[in-house]
């Protein structure tokens, strides 16, 4: 008798069991890796709850094909060699056919051929080497961000509409900052500049101490210094060209330098509200869609989005949407498909060029500017947008 | 064009900074016989003394330069006296009292990570700028070259002139002939300690004031420093006046240079590195040989 209740007990036990692993079948997977740890980790986080906010939705509305989407995320740590074991996991473990992401160009470098060879394509919402453009397997990775060379065609435009000859650029030793300043010159004598590029400095965002490269580019008498920095090497770069009197020369800055960041020191803030002709930064958050998404987020996770949470959000939908279209989940279907996708989504229209890459996309010109009621004195103000194809 | 007056005087303010702390190293490891890795955090801890007493009390630079140097000089007096003294009487070696101060410099640099945070401050005075001639100026880096040349002249004096200056120069070169001839070393180990610790502190100051303040701050300028120690000779205080502007000069010239050949001037830390190294191969005694009296 007990024998029997025993066996019964286990049967039961396994109905669960049962019922759970068809179920487990019966999802739509979409995959993701972001980097959710170390310098990197807050902002990885919370680009994570935008793709998980863009997931519920899609699932209230009755999941893809229909069947429930399942997300599956993984963390590359901000290094590409374990993006690449990421991303095989991902594939041939998980199964999944198409992965948003990698956050960071290193990992999309590294794990780019592998997932195209095994037909699965990669979306990132935050990876803007333009040099991810150039590779065999473009085809297969597309992005909801913009290319940084399309930010150095903003201000070349700035350039040569101003007449400036004589360009001096101080930028970080590192994949962004060498980006921008490859493009913006490459750009410039592709369209036929006259001007010289008199100074160039890359320097270590670790050595906080820029006098003399400063000094350098003041005697090379530039007509216009270019500058890409993050927040707090940023802060010491302006505030030693104040020091050296480089207020004098119209300053151009980038995405890096924008934000109050730049203000908690008050001669940093200084400087750029007196010398920064303009600076250039994606412009997210001008459309109702933003708006839509920007309230659900902050009533979901209790703060409001912050930069590529709009991208990765988008992301998600893109893919969605290709899943929707492709009418099945496979790989190379969904990736046709996804290259015929146009989406209104929270960073403004999305739509794929040849190289999968972000067709169009809007940027703004800023200043700095004193306002008394702000906790720093300064503020950033809109110039004006320009829509770039 | 490169300015090469201003290249000068920009060598001029990175030395008189390397100076301010390298005095201190330099003077606790001919006296201590180790390199003191903690001095790194003296620096930190003293411009985060500085920072308080200049930024929130609101009491300028002058008040801020005195207390960072008594308190931190205190800090290092007590870190001698309750750490290194105690092994060192045990027998430890070089190695031993090295790795120690290293975790000494953990300790204290994660402790001001968790008081004070590891997000950057900015030292809110603003300090005037000149232009002389072709020469431009702040006011913080004329009060970095008096303080410099102040400590200088206070230093030789002291070394030259009094009792404590000639123990220190006794315990320095033979520290059982001093004990010998009646002079209390722990004691002049002791005062060592305490000023190098203090100066360690003005220097502090003074990189924060002209960059930023954080936890690292020591770190990122202890490099150059131990290369001014090692070039000027261990425990030789002339020696590192020479070698201070030596180094300075060095990474002024070597950005300029690094920027014709358009390379990047990440690069520049490598050169007090290189200087380093080369001292060590060719000269290990460093400038000393200069500064020996016959």
């Amino acid at each position: 008798m007990r024998k029997k209740l025993l066996l019964i007990m286990a049967l039961l036990l396994m109905v669960p069991l049962l019922a759970w692993t068809p179920a487990k079948a019966d999802t739509i997977k979409i995959g993701s890796l972001l980097t959710t740890t170390g310098d990197l980790g807050p902002m990885g986080n919370r680009m994570a709850n935008a793709a998980r906010l863009a997931i519920e939705e899609i699932n209230a509305q009755g999941g893809l094909l229909g069947k429930n989407v399942e997300f599956i995320l993984e963390n590359d740590n901000c290094e590409p060699a374990k993006g690449l074991e990421r991303i095989k996991k991902l594939i041939d473990i998980n199964g999944v056919k198409v992965i948003v992401g990698a956050m960071i160009s290193g990992s999309s470098f590294s794990g780019g051929p592998y997932a195209s060879r095994k037909n699965v394509a990669l979306i990132s919402p935050s990876a803007t080497a333009a040099k991810l453009s150039e590779q065999r397997w473009t085809k297969w990775f597309f992005r909801t961000c913009l290319r940084d060379d399309l930010q150095a065609k903003v201000l070349a435009d700035i350039v040569l509409d101003k007449g400036f000859s004589r360009l001096a650029t101080i930028v970080l030793d590192n994949t962004y900052g060498q980006g921008l300043e490859i493009g913006l010159v490459k750009i410039l004598k592709a369209q036929g500049w006259k001007g010289k590029h008199v100074a160039a400095v890359r320097y270590d965002q670790k050595k906080k101490d820029y006098l003399t490269q400063l000094q350098q580019i003041k005697d090379s008498k530039p007509d216009v210094i270019f500058a890409s920095t993050y927040a707090d090497d940023g802060i010491i770069v302006f505030k030693q060209a104040l020091d050296l009197g480089l207020d004098k020369i119209p300053w151009l800055g980038c995405d890096g330098n924008y934000g109050s960041g730049l203000f908690k020191e008050p001669k940093s803030a200084q400087f750029m509200e007196k010398a920064f002709l303009a600076g250039t930064r994606s412009a997210g958050g001008l459309t109702k869609a933003y708006d839509t998404f920007a309230r659900a987020y902050k009533d979901k996770f209790g703060e409001p989005p912050e930069v590529y949470c709009d991208t990765t959000y988008d992301a998600v939908w893109v893919v969605a949407e290709a899943i929707k279209k492709a009418g099945k989940y496979d790989g190379k279907a969904i990736r046709d498909a996804m290259e015929t996708i146009k989406l209104d989504g929270a960073s403004g229209p999305i739509s794929f060029n040849e190289t999968c890459d972000r067709a169009s996309g809007t940027f703004e010109l800023w200043k700095v500017a004193k306002d008394p009621t702000a906790k720093t004195g300064y503020r950033n103000v809109r110039i004006k947008l320009v829509t770039i194809h | 064009m490169v300015n090469w007056a201003q290249v000068f005087v920009n060598s001029g303010i990175t030395g008189s900074l390397y100076l301010i702390g390298a005095v201190g190293l330099t003077l606790t490891y001919g006296l201590s016989k180790f390199p003191n890795f903690a001095h790194a955090e003296f620096i930190t801890l003293g411009a985060f003394f500085g920072y308080i007493v200049a930024e929130p009390l609101g009491l300028g630079l002058p008040p801020s330069l005195i207390v960072a140097f008594l308190v931190t000089g205190l800090v290092g007096l007590l870190c001698y006296r309750v750490i290194f003294q105690p092994l060192s009487k045990k027998g430890a070696t070089l190695i031993h009292l090295m790795v120690a101060s290293i975790a000494l410099g953990l300790v204290l640099r994660y402790s001001i990570g968790s008081i004070w945070g590891w997000e950057p401050l900015y030292f809110k005075t603003s300090w005037p700028s000149f232009d002389i001639g072709i020469i431009r100026i702040t006011g913080l880096w004329i009060w970095l070259i008096f303080v410099a040349i102040t400590l200088s002249i206070i230093m030789h004096l002291i070394l030259v002139h009094t009792r404590i200056g000639k123990a220190i120069r006794a315990t320095k070169s033979n520290p059982e002939l001093a004990l010998a001839s009646g002079i209390n070393i722990n004691r002049v180990i002791l005062v060592t300690w305490f000023i190098g610790a203090g100066l360690a502190a003005v220097a502090g100051i003074f990189r924060a004031a002209n960059t930023q303040i954080w936890p690292m701050t020591g770190w990122d300028i202890i490099l150059p420093i131990f290369a001014v120690a090692i070039l000027g000779g261990i425990g030789n205080f002339y020696g590192s006046i020479v070698a201070a502007f030596i180094i300075g000069l060095a990474e002024n010239l070597g950005v300029v240079a690094l920027m014709t050949l358009g390379l990047s001037t990440s690069y520049r830390i490598a050169i007090a590195f290189i200087i380093l190294i080369l001292t060590l191969i060719i000269r290990p005694e460093g400038l000393a040989m200069l500064f020996r009296r016959s």
